[in-house]
């Protein structure tokens, strides 16, 4: 199968821009992300249910996949489910983060943000 | 966690559990239950943080449930007309919803930033809301145990269905030998069963203690479609009078309790009221049977009844006696219809052939309708209809109260509908946003209203009812909460959202007043409220008086101080003179017990409505025609002291009326009348008899009072007291009860008791204990239930109407402050004005005064009923309802008249 464009993706919601970029470090299960989006000042708040329902999607694109149980188990019997990326989630976020990259320079050029420099 | 922590936990995480089940299909089945475990972490971390904490995320979790359910189904929905559910690849042009949808999410955003402007404002709507919408979701779950749901671990229940046999009066119990010949004769009913609850006494290794227990015959789980989880069920043999060892089947909790679940009790003997059983299976956890009252946690074979009654060993034979319940499944394919058709047919050949059952009808009924039986479950719907007939008035009066607060909102907001009107919006594109605000808020106050329910359940749960309600927001309650919700909310937002979007926009953008038509929907507005109000306030009141009745009535005889022992030593083999002499020996030595006053025996308590009646004639005359029906109580001489109870003629049992001396026996006023017509004669002196050969004559030697003899407002029964020492040698004496009046606090004197029955026999089980007290506020329960939860609802309604009420008269006033500072500029005096406003505000009010009366008074037949002491017209309740109605209306249009007069009449004239 030819691998799909990841420009199609494009562009990508904030909250699941925010997920891949949580997701490109290490596989996580849905309590850590939620953590996780917690402290990311510069990410948009998400409850549960608005964030499986991303995981929905981007599991549905094949941008994550299940990782199988890597125990800490939630309930005795049952494996918690953790989420990582696959291939083409990485390049697709990688699509959006030139794609933003590309905006930055716009609105630097618009003058809308300072020049690059020493902060 | 705390417990309360632990409780507060449960109900949130039952709470997101019931949203989760919103979403579509594909995202519940994916991640539904990892939805629930990642929120009840975070609850977890938050609750540690605080109550309020834990609370907003409670919120913040619900709204956002809600809102991706709507678009999860939005999703599926566009999947599906795009006429694939693959998503495994996005279009290239990513799909974004379409207009409709972005309209719909831009409405949604728009009216979640609108509530969220005026918080105080929304607040107090949903509170308002979670009121009305939680107070009908709690009786709705009442309601739902009682009557609609089926009885749980039966397979198949909607195929299952319940035979009761009517003469004369409401259907009830049926006789087991019509049941034996329906059962060979019936081919659209298969598995057809009879069972009887039955109180067992159950020994194993030392101890003996009473437990449920249901008589069954062999086919009763094998109809039910009940699969045992150990052992096996009947065989179609052991329902036989045997000559070995009969069998049991033992109930999951029994097993547990008393066996701690081992396999090993297959086989085991247990011992039921003295004779040995072999247990041969287990029935599953969930399964108990399918009434509400009864909990067997035992069952034996059909034929072993006469081995648990004694007394009453003829009930299998005997055509003309009923006494069992009977379910059967419908045959494969068939209705209930059908299975009627044939009842009927079978049914005119069982009255043709026998004589007892010529006046007999037969009626078959869902399952699902017959957990309770029929004559109980039309009282139940009767008092179901009332609550939830108080329920939803509460109901609108919450949304007549919200629907005032949006209309004083739309009129603050009536520049933004315009702008938005002028830019292009259509009217009903603005209908559409009010509405999709009004969901919002709807939607806030069902969710705290899951909260409120979930709060009143627990009150409602410890109602000392006669048998345990699982009550609980299962799928029919959140259904109908979900029902409640967006019915309420388009009660309350409709008609503001059309009055706000009614008008041309250009006169609103400069900002013109108050419209001519706005106020007439305001005034309909507080008629309406007041009607309802004063409808709730008189039900309030009449309920209330009811209560307070309730609990001082006159029972005819003291109550008070009097401690219950049941034990029936039948059951233990003794018979005739030997029940009596063991029962005469307790009453003696029951009045020594240290604190004791007095002591006497009774077969049945008065008030506790469970007598038997006795066909009774003149001497010597046992004619159908002079047969009079009396209820008959066997006591000792001391029973009448221990109660109180009055003599009007006569004396009462004395200790010299034993074994060997002349039969006698006393009434009470009822029964005297009844017998002084019947005899043309003083009921003192006259003789009466049975109407059995060997039966002797007894005399009437005393008349008492009357006494409360069963529920509270039905006419006390006729009562003929026997000495328990006469009918004693006859056999027919078994269970009795030991009344014990005490000085003290009478639950004190238990232990002795139990000891004192002990030490006569320790092998005679005790039944029941208790006082007298307990006793009858449990046959009261249905009362003080009925009375305590309406007045309540009718309480809670009045607050609501009165908060209400100052509500709507205020924003009418509101709209006026133009026009008074025109009329204080022009010269009139403060106090003219607000004489004048308060004037309006009470004419109004008398509009819906009459009409809510006009209400009450109509409500009258259907509550009537559940009356106590107070006649459903009470003149005294309709006018105190009234005056106090009018209070809460002058004060509601005085404050305001006030504030608004005090203002300078610039500002009120720039105000609009």
């Amino acid at each position: 199968m030819p691998a799909a464009d990841p420009r199609a993706f494009l562009p990508l919601k904030p909250a699941e821009l925010q997920i891949l970029l949580l997701l490109a470090r290490e596989p996580l299960h849905g309590y850590a992300l939620l953590k996780e989006a917690e402290r990311d000042s510069a990410g948009v708040s998400l409850e549960v249910g608005s964030l499986y329902r991303i995981l929905r999607r981007l599991l549905g694109q094949g941008l994550v996949e299940e990782q199988p149980g890597d125990g800490g188990a939630l309930a005795p019997g049952r494996p918690r489910r953790s989420y990582r990326m696959t291939s083409l989630g990485r390049a697709v976020a990688q699509a959006e983060a030139e794609r933003l990259e590309q905006v930055v320079s716009a609105a630097r050029a618009a003058r809308l943000l300072r020049p690059r420099g020493r902060a | 966690m705390t417990d309360r922590g632990a409780s507060g936990a449960r109900f949130a995480t039952q709470l997101v559990r019931a949203s989760v089940r919103l979403c579509p299909r594909r995202y519940r089945d994916a991640f539904g239950a990892e939805v629930v475990e990642v929120f009840a972490e975070r609850f977890a971390d938050e609750r540690a943080q605080g109550l309020m904490a834990a609370a907003k995320l409670v919120a913040r979790t619900e709204l956002d449930l809600v809102a991706t359910a709507a678009l999860e189904h939005l999703d599926a929905w566009h999947a599906r007309a795009r006429g694939s559910m693959a998503t495994r690849h996005r279009p290239a042009a990513p799909d974004r919803g379409g207009d409709r949808m972005d309209r719909v999410l831009q409405d949604l955003k728009f009216a979640g930033r609108a509530l969220r402007a005026s918080p105080g404002h929304t607040t107090a709507a949903a509170l308002t809301m979670a009121l009305g919408i939680g107070a009908n979701v709690a009786i709705f779950s009442l309601v739902d145990a009682l009557l609609l749901r089926p009885a749980p671990g039966v397979e198949d229940p909607e195929h299952v269905v319940a035979l009761f046999t009517a003469e004369g009066g409401a259907p009830s119990v049926s006789s087991y030998v019509d049941f034996r010949d329906l059962e060979h004769s019936l081919t659209t009913l298969r598995g057809l069963a009879a069972f009887k609850p039955m109180a067992m006494d159950l020994s194993a290794s030392d101890t003996t203690e009473r437990i449920e227990g249901m008589l069954v015959t062999a086919r009763y789980f094998e109809g039910l479609g009940v699969e045992p989880v150990l052992g096996r069920f009947f065989l179609a043999d052991e329902d036989r009078p045997p000559d070995q060892t009969p069998v049991v089947v033992l109930g999951w909790g029994l097993w547990q309790r008393r066996f701690g679940g081992s396999e090993e009790v297959i086989g085991r003997e247990v011992r039921l009221n003295g004779r040995m059983f072999t247990v041969i299976g287990v029935a599953p956890a969930g399964f108990r049977g399918t009434l509400l009252s009864s909990r067997p946690e035992a069952f034996a074979p059909m034929a072993m009844q006469p081995h648990f009654m004694p007394t009453a060993g003829y009930l299998l034979d005997r055509r003309g006696w009923g006494g069992v319940l009977v379910v059967g499944r419908l045959s494969e394919g068939l209705t209930i219809e059908q299975a009627r058709a044939e009842l009927a047919t079978r049914a005119a050949q069982l009255r043709a052939e026998h004589r007892e059952a010529a006046d007999r009808e037969y009626r078959l009924s869902p399952l699902r309708q017959s957990s309770l039986l029929p004559e109980v479950r039309s009282q139940v719907i009767g008092l179901s209809t009332l609550l939830l007939a108080v329920v939803s008035l509460v109901l609108l009066v919450a949304c007549s109260n919200v629907a005032n607060l949006l209309l004083a909102r739309a009129a603050s907001r009536e520049r933004e509908l315009a702008v938005r009107g002028a830019l292009g919006a259509g009217r009903a594109r603005l209908v559409g946003l009010l509405l999709t605000e009004s969901l919002l808020l709807a939607l806030l106050g069902g969710s705290a209203g899951l909260a409120v329910a979930f709060g009143a359940l627990r009150p409602l749960r410890r109602l000392p009812l006669p048998f345990e309600l699982e009550l609980g927001l299962d799928a029919r309650v959140l259904a109908f909460a979900a029902a409640v919700t967006l019915g309420s909310c388009l009660l309350f937002g409709l008609l503001p959202a059309l009055r706000a979007t009614r008008r041309a926009p250009a006169p609103n953008l400069r900002g013109a007043g108050a419209s001519a038509a706005r106020p007439r929907v305001a005034a309909a507005l507080v008629v309406t409220q007041v009607a309802v109000s004063i409808l709730l306030v008189v039900l309030a009141g009449l309920f209330g008086q009811t209560l307070l009745r309730l609990g001082s009535a006159d029972l005819g005889f003291r109550h008070e101080d009097v401690a219950l022992a049941t034990i029936d030593p039948s059951l233990q083999g003794y018979q005739g003179p030997a029940t009596a002499e063991l029962y005469s020996q307790l009453a003696q030595r029951a009045a020594a017990l240290p604190g004791a006053v007095a002591s006497g025996l009774a077969s049945n308590l008065p008030g506790s409505g469970d007598t038997d009646s006795w066909g009774v004639f003149p001497a010597g005359a046992a004619t159908a025609e002079r047969r009079m029906s009396l209820e008959i109580v066997f006591v000792d001489p001391g029973y009448f002291g221990t109660l109180g109870l009055e003599l009007r003629e006569g004396r009462f049992i004395e200790p010299r009326d034993g074994g060997g001396a002349q039969p006698v026996a006393v009434l009470n006023e009822t029964a005297a009348t009844l017998v002084a017509a019947e005899l043309e004669r003083p009921a003192l002196g006259a003789v009466l008899w049975t109407g059995g050969d060997d039966e002797p004559p007894f005399e009437v030697v005393g008349v008492i009072a009357d006494s409360t003899t069963g529920a509270l407002r039905e006419p006390p029964a006729p009562l003929l007291h026997l000495p328990m020492q006469q009918v004693a040698t006859a056999g027919l004496v078994s269970r009795m009860t030991l009344l014990v009046r005490s000085a003290g606090e009478p639950s004190a004197q238990l232990p002795a008791i139990r000891a004192l029955i002990r030490e006569l026999d320790p092998h005679v089980p005790v039944i029941a204990t208790g006082t007298l007290e307990s006793q009858l506020a449990g046959s009261l329960v249905r009362e003080r239930l009925s009375a305590g939860v309406l007045a309540t609802s009718a309480l809670l309604a009045v607050l609501l109407a009165a908060v209400g009420l100052y509500g709507v008269l205020g924003t009418a006033l509101s709209r006026r402050t133009a026009e008074l500072g025109v009329r204080m500029a022009l010269g009139a005096r403060a106090v003219d004005l607000v004489r004048m406003v308060v004037a309006e505000g009470l004419w109004l009010c008398g509009l819906g005064l009459l009409l809510g009366l006009a209400g009450a008074m109509l409500s009258s037949r259907l509550i009537g009923s559940w009356l106590y002491g107070v006649s459903a017209l009470d003149p005294v309740t309709y006018l105190a309802a009234a005056a106090f109605l009018a209070l809460v209306a002058a004060v509601a249009s005085y404050l305001p008249a006030r504030r608004a007069t005090r203002v300078d009449p610039v500002t009120a004239l720039r105000a609009d």
